[in-house]
């Protein structure tokens, strides 16, 4: 509040301060047994207006600290603080209304907070609790595996490991939040890491007979194995998805000075250039989602790459239509960070 | 036989696990009352236990402790919880292995396996033989013997024979093979496949055994 806005706003009071000298002097000017004297009213006139600007000093200066507490260009507004600088009844009924409102946002956030909560908590349980018949399904599976048609077997278990997946996806989805609670920094090898998700993927690669190679000398690298596992195993279930029968993919491990590189390269459909800044979105499923049979959540690459960015690891996907996608991992050494700095 | 006693309280998963361990010759017992796991457990002296993690009355880490507290018997954890901070807690209270379901009951069998024989050094637990016409495969180092002649196989060698042996009778489709081998985190593709068909016919013709895996066209291979 500025003393022009300050005088702007008090404009009723100065044109009332106005009448009243103007009323004095007129009723002056009529008393008969009254000598006008110009000096006289001159010396009211003067004495008057030093009050006024007295009153007004005084009055400014007592409710500055309430405006300055209001004030957005110092602190921007914030529902966590109460405001508590009023000292006149109006401003009272003021903070009051707004201090209420604070509470009720409060309320109606932390029950949104609650809410959230329980829904996580039922996800997390209920992914335990599917699991238990997935298992007892998958245990079913492999002790008749002998009794009905290889083909049939096969196709059973390639639902069975697609719930599964995307079981896991809702787990992974809903525990994103509470990311901080459930990683274990440890150093990994590389190669164990993609073998391990390689494994649980073999059906498909032989039905599709795509051919598989791993390139490079392997190294290790600070991460949690867990999401890093998962991380890798939606670029790879990608991979699988978006490369025809009898294509190739192909993992290469290496190092630069950044860091060690991840690099998953297909030679599969491929991602329009228009889609590929989108691709991380959530949600996102582009013209390969959508043109493709495959069901595309627009999930996978999207936890993917909050996860990635949560564990401090740098995913960038390069692709070319029609040639193939290599998506690549960077788990930056120590050293990129403070160079970075 | 090693006795392995299994702490789960859904029945199918208990049943199923324990048929398929008498599968491979183990003597299962599956605990029902889950206030007396540790009674039973003293009673029954398995030499290793399967145990649940989310369990009535009591969890699983309750009982691993208890179960620690009078012995040192191997103890493997089958949950579908596997945070690490889980997997942590096990460890600590004092498993020596988890697996998170679903899970292959091969893997399963093999971490068994694995641990009676870190933990008893039991030959007869180890060195599993399989006979069939004429060769017998020595599960434990992956060699064949045939008419008294040690031959050393490769590992995708091993694996082929394994399963064409275990499966004698049966025709194996070149996918099931594959996946054979995928399974021992060997990438192999279709030529691959033949190429280790042919080394296998040509050690086993080598020890004197003609044809003993036949090509059926079209459909796969079998032992007969």
């Amino acid at each position: 509040m500025t003393i022009r806005k300050y005088l702007i706003d008090h404009w009723l009071l100065l044109i009332g301060w106005l009448f009243f000298i103007g009323v004095t002097c007129f009723i002056l000017w009529l008393s008969p047994d009254m000598a006008v004297n110009f000096s006289i009213i001159g010396y009211l006139v003067l004495l008057q207006g030093l009050f006024l600007l007295l009153f007004l000093t005084i009055d400014y200066s007592l409710k500055k600290r309430w405006w300055q507490s209001l004030d957005i260009s110092e602190h921007p507004p914030s529902l966590e603080n109460y405001l508590s600088e009023a000292t006149f009844a109006e401003d009272k009924i003021v903070q009051d209304y707004i201090n209420g409102l604070v509470v009720e946002h409060q309320q109606v956030i932390q029950q949104a907070i609650n809410n959230q909560q329980d829904q996580k908590d039922y996800i997390d349980s209920w992914v335990h609790e599917i699991k238990v018949p997935l298992a007892a399904v998958n245990l079913i599976l492999q002790s008749i595996e002998d009794d009905i048609p290889e083909k049939k077997y096969y196709l059973v278990e390639n639902e069975l490991s697609k719930i599964d997946e995307y079981v896991e996806q809702v787990l992974y989805y809903a525990r994103l939040d509470s990311f901080s609670r459930d990683y274990l920094i440890q150093e990994y090898s590389l190669k164990e890491i993609v073998q391990s998700v390689m494994r649980t993927q073999g059906n498909y690669f032989i039905q599709k007979n795509l051919h598989f190679s791993i390139e490079g000398n392997d190294q290790m690298v600070l991460t949690d194995a867990k999401w890093v596992s998962f991380i890798f195993k939606q670029l790879v279930s990608n991979a699988i998805k978006y490369t025809p029968v009898g294509g190739e993919i192909e993992v290469t491990i290496s190092r630069t000075k950044e860091g060690a590189w991840l690099i998953l390269k297909d030679s599969g459909i491929g991602i329009p250039e228009e889609d590929q800044r989108r691709i991380f979105d959530k949600g996102f499923t582009g013209e390969n989602g959508r043109i493709s049979e495959q069901h595309s959540t627009g999930l996978g690459l999207y936890l993917a790459k909050s996860l990635a960015d949560k564990l401090g690891h740098q995913l960038t996907v390069e692709s070319v239509e029609d040639e193939g996608t290599t998506m690549k991992l960077l788990f930056p050494f120590l050293s990129y960070y403070n160079e970075r700095r | 036989m090693a006795k392995i006693m299994i702490i789960e309280d859904e029945t199918t998963i208990r049943e199923l696990i324990s048929e398929e361990l008498q599968k491979w010759q183990f003597e299962t017992f599956g605990t029902t009352d889950f206030n007396q796991v540790l009674e039973d457990f003293q009673r029954e002296e398995p030499q290793l236990v399967l145990l649940d993690i989310n369990l009535p009355v009591f969890d699983g880490y309750y009982w691993c402790q208890k179960i620690r507290e009078v012995s040192k018997i191997p103890i493997i954890f089958i949950s579908s919880r596997n945070t690490n901070m889980d997997m942590i807690m096990a460890m600590n209270m004092g498993a020596d292995d988890f697996v998170t379901k679903p899970f292959q009951i091969d893997v399963l069998i093999a971490k068994i396996n694995a641990l009676l024989r870190r933990s008893y050094n039991y030959s007869e637990v180890g060195s599993e033989m399989m006979s069939h016409n004429g060769i017998t495969l020595n599960v434990d180092n992956g060699s064949m013997e045939i008419n008294g002649e040690i031959i050393d196989l490769s590992k995708n060698e091993y694996r082929l024979l394994y399963i064409l042996i275990k499966k004698h009778g049966k025709i194996l489709t070149r996918e099931k093979l594959l996946r054979a081998l995928w399974e021992d985190e060997r990438f192999v593709d279709d030529n691959t496949l033949t190429v280790n068909i042919n080394r296998l016919r040509k050690k086993i013709e080598q020890a004197g055994l003609e044809g003993y895996i036949e090509t059926k066209v079209g459909q796969g291979y079998i032992v007969p």
